[in-house]
């Protein structure tokens, strides 16, 4: 093995014979982390040019137009409190009003806001501010959400 | 069948050890109190679907696998993903393997990170992904099936493959859609041995849905809600010298996840091989449990230090 480290320069060979690695062992990190840091560059400047403003300001104007499948339900708005409560609250807070994490959502904005444009931030979300996006759960679901927040309910809870 | 009563005591603390994980992510996965995890039911094809940031999901994926000719075996691994933002993943595998008849030992450790480099949802969701292996011949986890895999690598005894040591780079593309409430994940994969051999490739293909779209009001945990079920396809696409299906084997695999209102996700996936050279029947197991704000927690924790008891 050490003559396999022969092949590294100085510091790569302390750091190979501390960690206990051959040279190939070396190489691979060392190109693991060349190219984690390139996709990482890459998908840094997506992230800096990405969308013109915070928050709901990231919307485009024309997002398609969509019909709520749960407009003024009650059941819907209480289903979207559970959901709430599963993936949002951890980091807007148990009543919307926010944390260190991400800011409050029980406003007039947001309940004010087009249920279009709410769905295409909750489907979206900003990457690069640390809001993911919840494509990953299904539409209706993401719509229930929404009728819980414009429902005006987080602050009665 | 399995080597609770054959192999040697190492293999028997190493059940004993995993009964004990086991168990206690089951105990936790009763809990209320945490945040539900809305996670993919895939076990081994990659959709693009990151760790929310700050977040840990600490998962064990075991697979017992039927073995032509004896020495059926049990492999595992044992995951830690990290968000370490929106758009980057990071996780750690630490992978092991129990034989009957032949013992249980570890068998390397692997390093991954998933990039999203498109931040808006796209008809088409690229995620690039690159991974660090370095494990033994031993390492009988198929998380990957790649060049020209088969079932009859994993015959060889433990003592002739634990100390031959493999340090693999591996990409894959994943390319993720919604089809309405379904959704489609492609991955192309291609894996490298940088002691030379020529690069390898692969494919994943999962297609899933939740079998409830909308949510109930009440809470609940034994609910249609919960479940997501689909199917993957996997396989070996033979070699930078030799590309093709030759020699390669390829699996079928329904797949069902149920998301526990605790943070936990439990997937079953009885696999299926598709030619000769596929292990007939492998069993994946997954129990994952999501610690939200793990990051944030921590550094109160290292700032508050231990706090005294009593009243506030």
């Amino acid at each position: 093995m050490s003559g396999r480290r022969r092949g590294l320069s100085g510091r790569r060979r302390v750091a190979a014979a501390w960690l206990g690695l051959d040279a190939a062992a070396v190489r691979g990190l060392c190109v693991a982390c060349a190219a984690c840091v390139v996709a990482a560059l890459l998908a840094g400047c997506a992230a800096a040019g990405a969308g013109p403003g915070p928050g709901l300001d990231s919307v485009p104007a024309a997002v398609p137009a969509r019909v709520s499948p749960f407009a003024g339900s009650r059941d819907a708005a209480a289903a979207g409190r559970k959901l709430f409560l599963q993936h949002c609250a951890e980091c807007h807070g148990d009543n919307a009003r926010g944390s260190r994490r991400a800011p409050a959502i029980d406003s007039e904005r947001v309940r004010q806001a087009s249920p279009d444009a709410l769905f295409w931030f909750l489907t979206n979300g900003r990457l690069a501010a640390g809001m993911p996006g919840w494509s990953r759960i299904p539409a209706a679901r993401r719509w229930q959400i929404i009728e819980y927040l414009q429902a005006g309910l987080p602050a009665a809870h | 069948m399995f080597p609770v009563a054959s192999c040697p005591r190492r293999g028997r603390g190493a059940w004993q050890r995993f009964g004990w994980a086991f168990g206690v992510l089951a105990c936790r996965a009763l809990r209320p109190d945490v945040a539900a995890a809305q996670e993919r039911p895939y076990l081994i094809t990659y959709d693009r679907q990151l760790e929310e940031p700050g977040n840990l999901e600490i998962a064990i994926d075991p697979l017992l696998a039927k073995q032509r000719g004896g020495g059926d075996f049990l492999a595992s691994a044992i995951e830690l993903e990290y968000g370490v933002k929106a758009w980057w993943t990071t996780e750690l595998y630490l992978d092991g393997q129990a034989t009957s008849g032949d013992g249980a030992l570890a068998t390397g450790w692997r390093w991954e990170n998933r990039l999203r480099p498109l931040l808006l949802e796209h008809r088409v969701n690229p995620v690039l992904y690159v991974e660090y292996e370095d494990i033994t011949d031993a390492d009988k986890t198929l998380l990957e099936v790649v060049g020209h895999d088969v079932q009859s690598d994993h015959a060889v005894p433990n003592r002739l493959t634990r100390h031959d040591r493999k340090h693999e780079l591996e990409a894959k593309l994943i390319l993720s859609s919604s089809l309405g409430d379904w959704d489609l994940s492609e991955n192309l994969i291609a894996e490298k041995n940088l002691a030379g051999a020529p690069w390898e490739f692969g494919y994943a293909i999962g297609l899933a849905r939740p079998l409830a779209l909308a949510a109930r009001p009440d809470a609940c945990s034994f609910c249609r809600e919960n479940f997501t079920a689909g199917i993957e396809m996997y396989g070996g696409l033979g070699d930078a010298d030799h590309f093709g299906l030759r020699d390669t084997s390829h699996y079928l695999a329904p797949v069902i996840a149920w998301n526990l209102p605790g943070g936990t996700t439990l997937r079953l996936s009885p696999t299926f091989g598709l030619n000769g050279n596929s292990h007939r029947f492998l069993l994946r197991l997954g129990i994952s449990y999501e610690l939200p704000g793990f990051s944030n927690r921590l550094r109160d924790g290292l700032r508050d230090g231990p706090r005294a008891g009593g009243a506030p």
